[in-house]
């Protein structure tokens, strides 16, 4: 299990580089932990025979509308609520299907859910069993994000 | 003057975007759907202008596989190209798709380059 969440959480690093890389002109840089200011969370599930985990991305609300703006081209004004969540949840699934593919390579395969998009304030998601969890930052000119593999 | 049309499924709005400002700088019009359903009817209202159809693989209702296969089955919609639009870059997956008919594909995240590369392939544009 430690190798696969280790396995998990270097794909993810590539892919995170990956999807700006390619989706915007937008470069982000690892760092160290970092307080988010009013973020939305992109999720998703991975299920597999062997081990099942969650991909968190947090992203905060301006850096989620810069990014979007610069996808798209649509102005950040006229960027409604819904579209910019919709952009969340199109960038987790981007970068967890990139995820996916690398580690076919490792002959490790999962299941992917639909992601869905939290946004609100002081929530958090709780496991009832114990779960391995890592944690990555990124920074950027445009705003900061974090992104947190867990699985069990 | 408009080259016709190019139709978008994908059920995120935001990818429908870019793909449609990609459409629209190569002078076609562009055309979305949401799902495959909701693209078997744009089809039937727009059944003679579509030049191409940009077809996400994971959507509810009906996915891009089910679409496709839809697709290729009718004798009205059959010679438009269609360029499968997937996250995840499994071969056997997309040469399914490739023995289903489909002309071409994408892997997200992909730049706007090789979109519009991609696209002009399936309408023979250089």
């Amino acid at each position: 299990m430690d190798n696969i969440q280790e396995l998990i959480v270097a794909s993810i690093k590539k892919s995170v580089f990956e999807m700006f890389q390619m989706m915007s002109s937008f470069t982000v840089t690892e760092t160290a932990e970092i307080q988010l200011q009013d973020y939305l969370t992109g999720c998703l599930q991975l299920n597999s025979d062997n081990f099942n985990g969650l991909i968190k991305i947090e992203i905060e609300k301006e850096f989620a509308k810069s990014t979007v703006s610069d996808m798209t081209g649509v102005h950040r004004e006229d960027l409604e609520n819904a579209f910019v969540m919709d952009g969340v949840g199109e960038i987790v699934n981007m970068v967890t299907g990139f995820t996916k593919s690398k580690l076919r390579e490792e002959n490790i395969s999962f299941d992917l859910t639909p992601p869905f998009v939290i946004y609100g304030k002081d929530y958090g998601i709780k496991f009832k069993n114990s779960v391995r969890r890592d944690r990555i930052y990124y920074s950027s000119v445009q705003g900061d994000l974090a992104i947190e593999v867990i699985t069990y | 003057m408009s080259k016709g049309f190019i139709l978008t499924v994908d059920d995120s709005e935001m990818m429908r975007d870019i793909i449609s400002n990609a459409v629209k700088s190569l002078g076609y019009e562009s055309l979305e759907a949401e799902n495959g359903k909701e693209a078997l009817e744009v089809l039937e209202a727009n059944k003679d202008n579509v030049k191409l159809i940009v077809l996400d693989w994971i959507m509810p209702i009906m996915d891009g596989y089910e679409t496709l296969k839809r697709v290729k089955e009718s004798d009205e919609y059959k010679n438009i190209p269609v360029i499968m639009v997937t996250t995840e870059n499994d071969q056997l997956r997309i040469i399914s798709a490739v023995k289903l008919g489909a002309d071409n594909y994408i892997v997200k995240p992909f730049n706007i380059t090789d979109l519009i590369t991609r696209l002009k392939q399936s309408l023979k544009e250089n």
